[in-house]
């Protein structure tokens, strides 16, 4: 099934955006610091090495089959079978990832907001909103993306309040590499969880404008 | 269908098939059905008309004298009627004559039929908006009739490409409706599609404009309108520049206006009248108006049963101390705020100006303060539905400003059982369902969803016409020479 709507790598970069920047987010400096202490930051550039090794990874796979999702190309390589079981696979990961981000989300509104409110009712508002927001096109979803991105960019204004603050200092990084190399490693699985979202991109290829290659992977990165 | 005849300016001498007495009886021999025979020139004529909706003067000066003064037989020389065509049947003779017209039979071997232009009009003077009311632009507005009305937009709207395209609809009772767009401008494709969905109209009758928006807007289930319903022919005229299509019904003085989009809604002529920051202002203040009035209710829910801490503390005592002699929820008691002045607003629409004043006060000043006295509800209850309503009606279109009634109950439900975050999935849902609807095929948020810049200049700002050079989407083919203001402030002068 060849897909027919396209979009422009701009609007990819929106929508992964959009993708990864979640409640993840909220968690992961609790994370890292939990498994690697100061060192954090060292486990978020490496995981953000492997993000950009994947995808290119990605990108490479994805340019062989030009029109083509992950759900298509998948049996071309693999053979009817094996494709399908791939697909069904993905789709549990799926699945699962929205499981792990309804939990968080669950989780974050019930500590700070709502300590009272039973699970299952934040669970089921959240439903509701997710499946009347993607029973549409996906032009509709890529066009509601980039409106939301300019409350995306609110983002880096709370940054700029944050080093803002006087107690922030440089020295408290020091000293580098004291929890241990291999305790960095083993956050940087933890600060992937939070980046999640650009495994996406084996279906967004698909609706790029094929002209320009190399935007998309712009777009993409 | 008379326009339609009116392109036979050579009308053919075929025999026609229809008798008086046939038109009689698919008439039901009502009373006001007349016919008179003329005898002239050797030759018998019978005239038969609707007597209620013929103008007697017309018939008299104009058909029946130069009828019988007539010294040849060719009527359509001798006559002096606006339009005269031929009837070739009996359903065509029978709508001329609900139209107005007088049928004219020439006796004879081969009978032959007439329809004459004598139609009584009842149109009334040409006066000032109501609804839509401008500081500085036309005093202007649409009437109930369809020529007149059309008449109206020509003036304005002088244009070669200006197109009326005719059609009657109801299957019972017939009403006249005209689309009207520019030819050079409008996108074919809506014209198509706009076309294709008042042919298919098959209601029995048509009541209003309401009954054909129903039939052709996109969405149904929304309480946003997607029809632009205006009184005002100088924003009609404007909407038709910007390649958009009218559509006047016979017997409504309000013109439907359609693709209309979300921020077609926050425009008004005084926009473009007024210098183009002021213009911007006023499109910010009712955009900004538009949000308060959505979410005011639900945020001061929010801040008052969930989220005490996000107010300043002086705020919080003077808001506690009047909350506390209230005995209802917050929820309840901006409910039985909001259902009072729905009751104020819909019993002062029908009561005559003079005795509307009056009771406004008697209503709003005297009947709020009672109220928040004898403790039924806080002052900060009382102030933020006062300042709800008041930014519901600065909005310049009536059916937009319902669209808030309708979704400001919702949102205050949510805020009154989940506060922020209540609100923050309300507006979600609101702008998720937003970014579904289209108006004719096109987006219907559309310069925020998809987000294009460009028709930023149109929407909520209102940049100097000279710079508005490329238009929105609407009208792919309307075309602004990039710099049309062609002299430059003469920089070669030097300042001192």
């Amino acid at each position: 099934m060849k897909v027919k709507s396209r979009f422009s790598s701009v609007n990819l970069f929106i929508v992964l955006v959009q993708t990864m920047i979640g409640v993840g987010l909220l968690s992961l400096p609790h994370q890292t610091h939990h498994a690697a202490g100061s060192d954090g930051w060292i486990s978020i550039l490496i995981s953000g090495f492997f993000i950009q090794l994947i995808v290119l990874l990605i990108w490479l796979l994805c340019i062989k089959f030009p029109n083509l999702t992950l759900f298509d190309f998948s049996k071309v390589i693999l053979g009817k079978t094996s494709g399908t079981v791939l697909n069904f696979i993905y789709i549990i990961y799926l699945l699962s990832m929205i499981c792990y981000i309804f939990i968080i989300y669950a989780d974050t509104l019930k500590r700070w907001i709502l300590p009272e409110t039973p699970g299952w009712v934040l669970f089921l508002i959240v439903f509701v909103l997710l499946i009347y927001g993607s029973i549409c096109k996906i032009k509709n979803v890529i066009s509601l993306f980039s409106f939301l991105f300019i409350f995306i960019l609110f983002l880096f204004f709370i940054t700029f309040f944050v080093y803002g603050d006087q107690s922030i200092d440089v020295r408290y990084l020091f000293p580098i590499g004291s929890s241990g190399g291999w305790n960095i490693l083993k956050s940087t699985s933890d600060s992937m969880i939070s980046f999640i979202g650009f495994e996406t991109l084996l279906i967004y290829f698909a609706f790029i404008k094929q002209s320009k290659n190399i935007s998309a992977l712009k777009g993409a990165f | 269908m008379r326009r339609k005849r009116n392109k036979f300016k050579k009308p053919m001498m075929n025999q026609a098939d229809f008798s008086i007495d046939t038109i009689k009886t698919q008439l039901n021999h009502t009373s006001d059905l007349k016919d008179r025979e003329i005898h002239s020139n050797n030759q018998i004529y019978i005239i038969l008309y609707i007597n209620s909706l013929v103008d007697q003067e017309k018939l008299e000066s104009k058909i029946i004298k130069p009828l019988t003064k007539m010294e040849n037989n060719n009527i359509l020389n001798e006559l002096y009627s606006q339009e005269i065509s031929t009837a070739k049947s009996n359903k065509i003779a029978i709508n001329g004559l609900l139209d107005g017209y007088c049928l004219l039979i020439k006796k004879g071997r081969n009978s032959e039929g007439f329809l004459l232009k004598t139609n009584a009009s009842t149109d009334r003077e040409v006066s000032e908006p109501i609804i839509e009311k401008t500081i500085l632009g036309a005093k202007v507005g649409f009437v109930e009739s369809l020529d007149k009305n059309i008449f109206l937009l020509r003036t304005v709207t002088k244009s070669p490409g200006f197109t009326v395209k005719n059609y009657t609809l109801g299957s019972s009772t017939t009403t006249n409706v005209s689309l009207i767009y520019l030819d050079h401008v409008a996108d074919p494709e809506i014209i198509k599609k706009v076309e294709q969905r008042i042919k298919s109209i098959t209601l029995d009758s048509i009541r209003s404009a309401g009954d054909i928006q129903d039939c052709i807007e996109d969405h149904t289930v929304t309480p946003f309108p997607q029809l632009l319903l205006t009184e005002r022919p100088d924003r009609s005229s404007a909407n038709l520049k910007d390649g958009r299509v009218a559509l006047i019904i016979d017997g409504s003085p309000t013109v439907i206006i359609l693709p209309a989009t979300f921020m077609t809604f926050f425009q008004t002529p005084d926009d473009y009248i007024t210098r183009w920051w002021l213009g911007s202002f006023f499109r910010f203040i009712r955009l900004f108006s538009y949000i308060i009035a959505l979410i005011l209710p639900a945020l001061y829910i929010a801040f008052v049963s969930f989220h005490y801490e996000v107010i300043p503390l002086e705020l919080v005592y003077s808001l506690q101390s009047s909350l506390s002699y209230v005995p209802f929820r917050p929820f309840i008691e901006l409910m039985i705020m909001q259902l009072s002045l729905e009751l104020l607003r819909e019993a002062s629409i029908r009561l005559p100006p003079s005795v509307a004043t009056t009771f406004g006060i008697v209503g709003g000043l005297v009947v709020g303060t009672a109220m928040v006295e004898a403790g039924i509800v806080s002052y900060g209850g009382l102030i933020v539905v006062a300042l709800t309503s008041v930014s519901s009606f600065v909005q310049p279109n009536l059916e937009m400003s319902s669209s808030i009634r309708v979704l400001g109950f919702p949102l205050m439900l949510l805020a009154a059982t989940f506060g922020f975050f209540g609100i923050v999935i309300g507006v979600l849902f609101v702008l998720i369902h937003l970014s579904r609807l289209t108006s004719f095929g096109l987006p219907y948020f559309s310069p925020f969803v998809p987000l294009n810049m460009e028709d930023f200049k149109d929407t909520i700002l209102r940049v100097p016409s000279w710079m508005m050079y490329k238009h929105s989407k609407s009208s792919p083919h309307y075309k602004q020479e990039k710099q049309s203001r062609k002299w430059k402030l003469d920089e070669s002068e030097e300042p001192f």
